[in-house]
């Protein structure tokens, strides 16, 4: 694609790989190419927020022509307890996202290791408990979107919007959450070969800040959908 | 000519190595452990706080929502500021971020105007006209909703207090000269 | 001369196949916008063939032969009986849908910032790519791919829903296949979103050293405004397609009446990306304007931070505006609100025009086909312009709302605006990208049939609206018969046009005489490259010495100082002040 990089000819082959990264051509430096990256980062998370802002819209749309509805339908059909578990399960993630990022800062390669492994049980964990206490009963008992809803106690006339609303919400931002679990395995190969340390972590830092974002819609979706 | 290039390009790199030296020490501030551990518990805490709210604290209209939004917002904060490093950055990422929050509160806002100020069909909905309303729907016996004509549609309260005047959801006469329209 | 061995990026490889793979899977920033631009043509040629057939259509008040002969070929070679073709109405309503989708979505969003956004905004800025140059491979190839979903949809059917899919229709019909073309329209969103990204970094990050945020060319501030508006509207109006393919895969009801829901919001979720999106449209071309004036009238721009905060704010107020697409759908609060709002976006737009005309004031404008462009862009995207406050005040628009005034406003200042000042800059920019100049008579024979023609198809449609023949309808009451044979005998002069402007460009590339680096005289980084530029555009990184606009202290660079004559300094010093 490029024609040879010249800095590369430069680099002293014996430091770990993290110490001899080397910029793409067209940076002065390695200092503007990481704030580039970091600033690229955030607009692309600005694109998310404003994605899921068409969910919290349609949200406040509907729930505003149907309330009673809407409330009945968010206590009957949604257990408080497995979101508010999942809420803090991501919370762990996020936490355990940020010491990853301090191991590479202070270049401990088994903290950054560990760190993204029980990020990636948690991210597992929310999924499975979605999928299985969530889902999956859903699904049987015909608790399902508009049209499909064919359950047989319903609370009110528009519970199916609510469920709507419910099901393409929380598949989405599952759906980002399993994207989170592939970049953030990406991200353990790349420590694994000894790409992150203190002087270059700017890659894991952005999937940091991906997985953080994740963690931050779920905080508005838990109270919208499992508290109204 | 080689060597011209070579020449050029050795300088290049020294330009960079150089600029890379002067650059080196600023761009890595590493929050200190326990700060990010307390912005954990704090997120778990105020997480335990919402529910808590929402279960046990009772507020008029629309308070519980908004309370629960207010935590939601300070908890996206904490994440934001702290574990996104957002407080220690250059400004211009925060600047994103106000940005599109603003634009979210635009697209929400605005859209809710509209929405909001929908008279008959949202009342109906709400419950709160139970009879008439020109062009949409009553609540028949069974609950259900079905297509009427007659007038604009009367209130509960209104229908309670005997004034069943069409002409108005309220109950009021339109017409200031029939003062005491006759029971529905 | 440079003296180093760094080649045209145009330059072949050693074999066909690695310059084929060279160009696939390249990150140079000229090839990517080259290969934007060919697309960008070929799509607004084909979204012109629609709007041709949608013209011939309304020929004549009622169904022409065309039609329904089409119908019945249709009918016989799909259900073997020629009387279950699908009627003259659903063709012309695919005609008049697909001629939206293609324009809006494959041709006017991506075509300046794409093309020659891509190409020039770092070479302007003195950088070698932009910021993310893989990531500009990937938006090349999310382009693509939605450019495939969409002629794909296209032989399924295409749609017949209008190109903003409204619903409940979308939601519900079976006709062609909306599934597929919103599929294109949600694609070629993200190509849009990863551009806007690595504009807006590239213009915060790859500056060359010197160059402040007033020292950049107008050029680039409107694409940093355009960038601002691609990342923050256009998720807005993927969630609005996926919202709307799950309504008809999924049947959540969200926009169904039946089900509880609402279409309305629909419409405003819709507007909130699309209203904001004729910025992104209108925006490239202003910038486009700005440098065609002040190189080819060789004057200093007029009140150059007027334009460039006034492209932010422009960018700033799009996003508050959009009820206005939706008057007859909302409530009188929203109306009410939207309306005021509305109003508010002439200001900025109109200080853009003002200073264009002054940039012109005594200036030594050249009569070029860039500039004669320039100057149908101020015309047109003046009336334009001036059509926007009738739809905005909302006693007018309730009469003027889906009528042929709206279809006129906006093909004024998207086509008398845009496509304008976008062939304006081909040609500006036609010797720098190619190293080849064009023949000048041709294409300005081409610009006065283009530029008469399309006021000759359009201005006909104020008319129509005010006397009330609605958009979208195939047939319409005899007594509006001869404006809109005028209308559609306009389109052909259009056609006409291009079809000179496009022998003239390829002409050009094969015969056409070797342009020199500089031949307009222009002062910004681009005209200091070769022509056409070497791989890392320039052999040593720039150092910025002037302004972008300081013609009349500064000899154009490549230039031969008696060509270019600069004015007398002494009176320079007296109109603009000690420098």
């Amino acid at each position: 694609m490029t024609t040879a990089n010249p800095r590369a000819a430069a680099i002293d082959m014996d430091l770990p790989p993290h110490a001899r990264h080397v910029p793409q051509s067209h940076w002065r430096n390695h200092h503007d190419e990481a704030e580039a990256a970091k600033l690229g980062m955030w607009l692309f998370l600005a694109t998310e927020v404003l994605l899921f802002a068409g969910f919290f819209c349609a949200y406040a749309g509907l729930r505003l022509l149907h309330e009673g509805n809407w409330i009945a339908a968010s206590h009957y059909y949604l257990d408080w307890r497995i979101g508010a578990f999942n809420t803090c399960v991501l919370l762990l993630s996020s936490f355990t996202v940020v010491l990853a990022i301090r191991g590479a800062q202070t270049n401990r390669q088994g903290m950054i290791l560990l760190n993204l492994f029980i990020t990636e049980i948690c991210a597992a964990t929310f999924l499975v408990l979605k999928l299985w206490l969530e889902y999956w009963p859903k699904w049987q008992k015909g608790e399902l979107v508009g049209a499909f809803f064919s359950y047989g106690n319903p609370q009110g006339t528009h519970d199916h919007l609510f469920l709507s609303v419910y099901w393409i919400a929380t598949a989405t931002h599952g759906f980002h959450v399993l994207v989170g679990m592939f970049v953030i395995a990406w991200a353990m190969w790349k420590a694994w070969k000894g790409h992150y340390g203190p002087k270059h972590y700017t890659s894991l830092e952005n999937v940091g800040l991906y997985w953080h974002l994740v963690d931050v819609i779920w905080i508005f979706l838990f109270p919208l959908l499992y508290l109204a | 000519m080689a060597t011209h290039n070579k020449i050029l390009e050795e300088t290049r790199l020294h330009e960079m190595l150089a600029s890379e030296e002067a650059h080196s020490e600023e761009h890595h501030h590493v929050t200190p452990f326990w700060t990010m551990f307390w912005v954990f518990v704090l997120l778990l805490g105020l997480t335990v706080f919402t529910v808590y709210t929402a279960k046990y604290v009772y507020l008029p209209g629309h308070g519980n929502l908004i309370l629960a939004l207010v935590i939601a917002s300070v908890k996206a904060i904490l994440v934001a500021a702290f574990f996104m490093h957002l407080k220690y950055d250059k400004g211009m990422n925060s600047v994103v971020v106000f940005v599109t929050v603003f634009a979210l509160v635009l697209f929400l806002g605005l859209t809710l105007i509209d929405l909001k100020s929908r008279a008959l069909v949202t009342r109906v909905e709400a419950g709160e006209i139970v009879e008439g309303g020109d062009k949409h729907y009553i609540r028949n016996s069974e609950g259900k909703l079905e297509r009427t004509t007659s007038g604009l549609g009367v209130t509960a309260k209104a229908k309670q207090d005997g004034h069943a005047d069409h002409a108005n959801p309220d109950g009021h006469s339109a017409d200031p000269a029939h003062s005491a329209p006759a029971p529905h | 001369m440079s003296g180093h061995h760094d080649v045209s990026y145009l330059a072949p490889k050693e074999t066909w196949w690695k310059t084929v793979y060279s160009w696939m899977f390249t990150i140079d920033h000229k090839k990517i916008g080259l290969m934007y631009l060919t697309s960008v043509i070929a799509a607004f040629f084909l979204g012109g063939i629609f709007a041709l057939l949608v013209r011939l259509e309304l020929w004549a008040p009622t169904q022409t032969e065309t039609v329904g002969e089409t119908s019945r070929v249709i009918g016989q070679l799909f259900h073997g009986d020629p009387a279950k073709g699908i009627t003259g109405n659903n063709i012309y309503n695919r005609m008049f849908t697909l001629h939206g989708v293609v324009m809006v979505f494959l041709f006017i969003i991506p075509s300046i910032p794409a093309s020659l956004g891509n190409f020039f905004l770092p070479i302007m800025l003195g950088a070698k790519d932009v910021a993310f140059p893989r990531l500009n491979l990937f938006s090349w190839f999310l382009y693509v791919t939605g450019g495939i979903v969409a002629v794909a949809g296209l032989l399924l059917g295409g749609a017949e829903t209008g190109w903003t899919f409204y619903t409940p229709y979308s939601t519900t019909t079976s006709w062609g296949s909306v599934t597929a073309m919103v599929s294109a329209a949600f694609i070629l969103g993200f190509s849009s979103i990863l551009t806007g990204i690595n504009f807006v970094v590239t213009v915060h990050k790859l500056r060359v050293p010197g160059m402040g945020w007033f020292d950049m060319p107008l050029f680039v501030w409107a694409m940093y405004a355009t960038a601002i508006i691609q990342v923050l509207a256009t998720p807005v109006i993927g969630i609005t397609l996926l919202l709307l393919v799950f309504e008809r895969i999924f049947k959540i009801g969200i926009f169904d009446p039946g089900l509880g829901g609402d279409p309305v919001l629909f419409q405003h979720f819709f507007w909130f990306y699309s209203h904001p999106a004729v910025y992104i449209m209108i925006l490239p071309g202003m910038g486009v304007v700005s440098e065609l004036i002040a190189v080819h009238c060789r004057k200093r721009i007029f009140g150059y931070r007027a334009i460039a905060f006034s492209s932010i704010a422009i960018a700033a107020i799009s996003f508050l505006v959009w009820g206005h697409h939706l008057f007859t759908s909302e409530t009188a609060a929203a109306n009410i609100v939207f309306s005021a709002l509305t109003f508010l976006v002439a200001v900025p737009t109109a200080i853009k025009v003002f200073n264009w005309v002054a940039t012109m004031y005594k200036a030594s404008i050249a009569i070029n086909t860039p500039m004669l462009y320039a100057m149908a862009f101020l015309f047109n995207f003046t009336i334009g312009g001036l059509t926007g406050p009738p739809l905005a005040t909302l006693a007018t628009d309730m009469h003027l709302h889906d009528t042929y005034f709206v279809v006129a406003h906006f093909h004024y200042v998207m086509m008398g605006g845009t496509v304008f000042a976008f062939i304006g800059a081909l040609h500006h920019w036609w010797p720098k990208m190619f190293g080849k100049m064009y023949n000048e008579k041709w294409a300005m024979l081409a610009t006065a049939l283009v530029v008469i023609g399309f006021n000759v198809t359009f201005f006909t449609q104020f008319f129509l609206g005010t006397q009330g023949m609605p958009r979208r309808y195939a047939t319409y009451v005899p007594e509006f018969t001869t404006l809109h044979r005028i209308s559609t005998f306009g389109s052909w002069l259009i056609a006409a046009g291009f079809l000179i402007h496009l022998p003239v460009f390829i002409h050009s590339l094969v015969a056409g005489p070797r342009a020199a680096r500089n031949p307009w005289g222009g002062l910004t980084f681009e005209w200091e490259t070769d022509s056409p530029p070497i791989e890392h555009n320039f052999p040593h990184e720039p150092v910025i010495t002037h302004g972008p606009y300081d013609f009349d202290t500064v000899v154009p660079p490549n230039c031969d100082p008696k060509e270019w004559p600069l004015p007398d300094q002494e009176l320079v010093k007296r109109v603009h002040g000690a420098h």
